[in-house]
């Protein structure tokens, strides 16, 4: 069964992804913080990393900068969800290294099918 | 010459009139003196002249008189000789004939001499023929006198007495005298002329020819034509006779005439002379003026003002030229300073300018204050002068204060260790007072700027927060409902609720979407970002993504692109696709029967596209409301067909970022409505 990391700030978003994904047939991970996330990381392995960006103390472009900058860490399929809809956001986070950015709120569809092409992706490519 | 402009002769230069004047007085004197010889002198040069005439025939009648008195002497000479005793025989004597024969020839005169005896026979002449003939001797008067003129001739007679009785007459002494003898003292010259006449008689000696004169008592003189004349009665032996003696005139008056000729001869070296003098006088006494009024206007031409009178007199003209000098070394002296002030102030006003311009660059408030110190201490070439943001004994230097925006008055900033006091000169300290206020100006501009970039941040922190926040909930009321219609096993009935919920959810979502968006544009925030694009492509998109909702409601929807020139043009195409969308899904939600049509089409560089609909249409006079935000929205929300109300605002803001427009037209409620989009690629 493949992991996911879903770091959100907002328990709602999270509680409804969880349940997206664990529909889905995943298995997920949550992290409210960019620091948690990070903890997760260093101690589970993860296929998957599904990352907010404005999140307290430490945010999620900090976030991807600290897992892109690490190689045990930098392979690992990224997808940012964020309510920042704006150009300039979209640059900033793909330009981290993130595979997709997916702006809330989303339909289930999108969602799913975005998962789902990241992941395949990642393992054809590797 | 008219008398006008002898007028004007005599007053448009004082040269003329110093001429004239000068003419005047140097001819005056002449003139008079001419006046006086010809109207006065003349009578007294005649009588003075007639007195000379007097003279001269004072003299002739004296020598005259004088020669007859001679002729008398010689008369009583000869009859008081021994030798006359002889005429006692009362015949010839040849003794006496003899002695008068000699003295006859001694005269040299026609005269004869003759011895009467007492029977009036003539016994004794110088004349023989005339021996012993009966002679009858002319006495008029008594004989006492011994003398008496008949016709030409006069006689001289003394008695003969016997030289031993005196008182016996012997006989008579004749000189019988022809008066033309005297002819010869008479003066017979062709200028003067002289004759002796006997009114009575008529017969004259001497010619009378030249001038005939009837002889009055009363006049003693009298000038006829040519002559001058004066005549005078003798006396004696010539009583009743006159002596006449004239003179030409023009000789007589000669000197007269003499020295009117020489003052008319005169006249034109006089006037010349005093012409001469006049002009070359009136010139020098002009000269300075002349000469003030050529530097005078070749001041005011050249506008030299260094320019001097030269000075070679030491009269009034002279004090005038020196003066004048005086007035216009002043004025240049006064011009001088006043350019040389005025080059100073030029140059301050330049200098302020320059500083003017390096403050007004200063970014933030150090800046302003570091530039505007270094610039004050060049100037004063005070290096102590420094900037003290504390109260400093402020009458010593310049207090900085700059506007508290908020609570609308003056905050204080600092102070500038510069004492105004210091400076004479009032425009000097206006010119520190003026950097002073520049200073106050720029900080107030900054902290303006500041102030603005600050609230402009701000906005736009807010609209993203915004747009961040309420997104956030949504996306999870949003995906709880579709995670419900997905997922879980629900009755149709709570699938309908469900179904509410999210396209409820939906629709606040666009409303969200619709303000951020136009707080974006409002705000400035909105990026547009052009790229070449295939309108055709775009439009086709649209229709795709729109078409489902026409074909649930039945209605036709139709593209024409008759008179588009197909190519690819550069515009937003988020933007153009948003504008589309907005304008179709508005003509698809207010149309219930029929359909739309789409007709794209291309004029010069601008791309038009119309969006033509049956639907309910739209009143004329509400069109115009419906492009503001909100206000006209609400009468349309509370129909069935629901909108934000901001689409079309939304639209045309965004059409305008574009470089285009968006316009609606409709013939009335129920008649269909025509929205129409331009932009220039």
């Amino acid at each position: 069964m493949q992991q996911i990391l879903l770091c959100d700030d907002d328990l709602m978003n999270r509680k409804v992804a969880s349940k997206i994904l664990h529909k889905e047939g995943f298995c997920v991970i949550e992290a409210s913080r960019g620091n948690e996330a990070l903890k997760i990381l260093s101690e589970h392995a993860v296929d998957l990393i599904l990352m907010d960006l404005m999140m307290p103390v430490m945010n999620g472009y900090e976030t991807i900068r600290q897992i892109k900058s690490d190689p045990m860490l930098c392979r690992i399929p990224l997808i940012i969800i964020s309510a920042l809809s704006d150009t300039h956001s979209i640059d900033k986070g793909l330009g981290l290294g993130a595979d997709a950015y997916v702006t809330k709120p989303y339909n289930i569809e999108t969602f799913r099918r975005c998962i789902a092409d990241t992941l395949h992706a990642g393992t054809s490519h590797v | 010459m008219p008398a006008p402009l002898m007028f004007d002769f005599f007053h448009r230069s004082l040269r003329n009139k110093l001429l004239v004047a000068f003419i005047a007085i140097g001819f005056l004197p002449y003139l008079l003196f001419l006046a006086y010889a010809l109207l006065l002198s003349e009578n007294k040069i005649l009588n003075k002249t007639v007195q000379e005439q007097y003279d001269q025939a004072d003299m002739i009648i004296h020598v005259i008189q004088t020669h007859l008195h001679l002729l008398e002497k010689e008369v009583l000479f000869l009859s008081q000789l021994d030798i006359m005793d002889d005429l006692i025989a009362d015949d010839i004597d040849k003794r006496i004939s003899r002695l008068l024969t000699q003295k006859h020839d001694d005269y040299e005169l026609d005269l004869t001499l003759l011895v009467l005896n007492t029977h009036e026979q003539v016994i004794a002449s110088s004349n023989k023929e005339m021996l012993f003939r009966p002679y009858h001797l002319h006495v008029n008067g008594n004989r006492s006198r011994h003398y008496s003129i008949a016709e030409n001739l006069l006689y001289i007679f003394a008695p003969v007495t016997a030289s031993f009785d005196t008182q016996k007459v012997l006989g008579t002494l004749v000189l019988e005298y022809n008066l033309n003898n005297l002819d010869s003292y008479l003066i017979h010259q062709t200028d003067r002329h002289a004759y002796i006449q006997n009114p009575e008689s008529g017969i004259s000696v001497g010619d009378r020819r030249l001038f005939n004169i009837a002889l009055q008592h009363q006049k003693e003189s009298l000038i006829a034509q040519e002559h001058l004349i004066v005549y005078k009665e003798l006396e004696g032996m010539l009583q009743g006779w006159y002596f006449v003696y004239g003179v030409d005139k023009h000789i007589a008056l000669a000197f007269l005439y003499d020295f009117i000729r020489f003052m008319l001869y005169l006249l034109p070296f006089i006037l010349a002379t005093v012409i001469v003098v006049a002009v070359r006088y009136s010139k020098h006494v002009v000269k300075p003026i002349q000469e003030l009024t050529r530097i005078t206007d070749t001041i005011i031409s050249t506008k030299n003002y260094a320019a001097q009178l030269q000075v070679s007199t030491r009269d009034e003209t002279a004090q005038l030229s020196n003066s004048f000098n005086k007035m216009i070394r002043t004025t240049n002296e006064a011009l001088q300073y006043l350019e040389h002030e005025n080059r100073i102030r030029l140059q301050r006003f330049v200098q302020l300018i320059d500083i003017f311009n390096t403050i007004i660059q200063t970014k933030n408030e150090r800046d302003c204050i570091e530039v505007s110190i270094a610039y004050l201490q060049e100037l004063t070439g005070i290096s102590t002068l420094h900037f003290s943001p504390e109260h400093q004994h402020c009458d010593h230097c310049i207090a900085l204060y700059v506007n508290d925006f908020e609570h609308d008055n003056k905050l204080f900033y600092g102070s500038i260790s510069l004492d105004l006091s210091r400076f004479s000169d009032t425009n000097e300290r206006e010119f520190y007072r003026s950097i002073a206020t520049m200073i106050m100006l720029q900080l107030d501009r900054i902290r303006l700027i500041e102030r603005t970039l600050l609230a402009s941040r701000a906005k736009t922190a807010f609209i993203s927060n915004m747009s961040h926040e309420l997104r956030t909930p949504l996306n999870a009321i949003i995906g709880f409902a579709q995670y419900l219609i997905t997922y879980e096993d629900l009755s149709d009935e709570q699938l309908d609720s469900i179904a509410n919920i999210e396209s409820s959810a939906q629709y606040l979502l666009g409303m969200i979407n619709e303000i951020l968006d136009i707080a974006k544009i409002e705000a400035g925030k909105m990026e547009v970002h052009n790229q070449e694009v295939d309108i055709n492509e775009l439009v086709g998109n649209v229709c795709t993504m729109l078409r489902p909702l026409a074909e649930d409601k039945a209605l036709y929807l139709n593209v024409i692109d008759k008179h588009y020139r197909n190519g690819r043009y550069r515009t937003d195409p988020k933007l153009f696709q948003q504008i589309m969308v907005n304008l179709l899904s508005n003509a698809i939600k207010f149309t219930q029967t029929g359909g739309i049509t789409l007709e794209l089409s291309t004029q010069d560089d601008t791309l038009v596209l119309a969006i033509t609909d049956t639907g309910i249409g739209i009143a004329p006079n509400e069109i115009e409301g419906l492009f503001h935000d909100f206000t006209q929205a609400a009468g349309v929300m509370q129909k069935e067909e629901k909108g934000t109300g901001l689409g079309l605002s939304l639209s045309k803001k965004m059409a305008l970022l574009l470089n285009g427009d968006v316009i609606l037209e409709s013939d009335g409620i129920g008649k269909g409505c025509r929205a129409v989009l331009f932009i220039k690629i």
